[in-house]
């Protein structure tokens, strides 16, 4: 018969993604073709039944929102850092008060995403647990892309003055923020 | 100010995207890439798993590349990723050991029944991870919701094509299965 629809139409057509008059024009041609009306019939049978079998392949629910959960961003976020071969320090928060002999001392980062999030990985940050005293945004110190780089931290006088310095590769800092003391 | 700096923690080092399509990537694609590899893995944890190291990979793309054809790499290294997940069976392994040991601890009834579900879902699975990625992909997408116009931009193919493609994609999918199983589920 003329006008006969291609099969990847009529998948469409099933599917209810055909536009309104082509949908019309489909079903008038079915009511009139038995060899399209067939195939139809088939296409709708087989898209049911493998339909069926996806159902089958996983738990998973629908698509959520286009939105990532939060949560889901951390676990992102350490694979991130763990394919990179970070090791993600847990440490506590404040080196402990003690009078220090030495000009500057070691200070651990607060927590390991926040620290490298906020400025330079927007996905990450959403997903940082809000805190009361969100830390500075990093400030850029040239305008060179940064791709892979360092988060170093550093103090000076006796750890009263921090910051997070953005190293690049070539020894070189690309940005700067001032951590602030809680 | 007598400012001695000191190097004081060595190093965490990261993939920085110093622009936005990375983000706009992660919050569009995100949920999505791990549904369509949870329908693919029945595994959400382990879906999670792959989708995060998938944009991983994205990180450290060049942003030159258009947009469009990133976002049909991210799903193809992600779907890629799924199959051989799937296909290699260290974690078919474990499940049917941990399917024994259920077997053999549980005379219950619905002991049966999961592990019946369990090799049902298999089947589908294996038979999933032996068609061409690119049907894997449309069948698990197009199950999981998206409508033909996020089909084609996530597979990067036009609108009009998609129909035949899914068709297609049924078609082999089903001869397949009905070849190594039968035609029940």
């Amino acid at each position: 018969m003329k006008n006969c629809w291609p099969f990847g139409d009529l998948r469409a057509y099933i599917d209810g993604e055909m536009t309104p008059d082509a949908r019309a024009a489909i079903a008038v041609h079915l009511e009139a073709c038995p060899a399209c009306g067939a195939r139809y019939r088939e296409l709708t049978e087989r898209a049911a039944w493998v339909s069926a079998a996806m159902d089958l392949s996983g738990n998973a629910p629908a698509i959520p929102a286009a939105r990532p959960r939060p949560r889901r961003w951390l676990v992102g976020a350490v694979g991130l850092a763990a394919s990179l071969g970070i090791a993600l320090l847990l440490l506590p928060k404040r080196a402990p008060e003690r009078p220090a002999p030495v000009v500057a001392k070691v200070v651990v980062p607060p927590a390991p995403v926040q620290t490298a999030a906020p400025a330079v990985h927007p996905a990450v940050h959403h997903a940082a647990p809000r805190r009361q005293d969100p830390p500075e945004e990093f400030l850029r110190l040239d305008d060179e892309p940064i791709e892979t780089a360092t988060i170093v931290r550093v103090s000076a006088e006796d750890g009263a003055l921090q910051a997070d310095l953005i190293v690049g590769p070539d020894g070189r800092a690309h940005a700067i923020r001032v951590v602030r003391n809680q | 100010m007598d400012a001695v700096l000191t190097i004081v923690q060595p190093a965490e080092e990261i993939a920085l995207s110093s622009s936005e399509w990375f983000d706009a990537l992660c919050h569009a694609h995100y949920a999505r890439v791990v549904g369509m590899l949870g329908r693919l893995m029945g595994d959400r944890g382990q879906a999670e798993e792959i989708a995060a190291d998938a944009f991983c990979k994205l990180a450290r793309q060049p942003d030159g590349a258009g947009k469009e054809d990133l976002t049909a790499w991210l799903y193809r290294v992600a779907i890629n990723a799924g199959l051989d997940a799937v296909r290699s069976n260290s974690r078919r392994k474990r499940r049917e050991e941990r399917a024994t040991a259920t077997s053999a601890n549980s005379k219950e009834p619905e002991a049966l029944e999961w592990l019946l579900t369990e090799e049902r879902r298999e089947r589908v699975q294996r038979v999933l991870a032996a068609l061409k990625p690119r049907d894997a992909q449309m069948l698990l997408l197009r199950s999981s919701g998206m409508s033909y116009r996020e089909l084609a931009e996530t597979l990067g193919i036009q609108p009009g094509s998609v129909g035949s493609m899914l068709a297609r994609a049924e078609q082999e999918f089903e001869r397949r299965y009905r070849a190594r199983y039968g035609g029940h589920l």
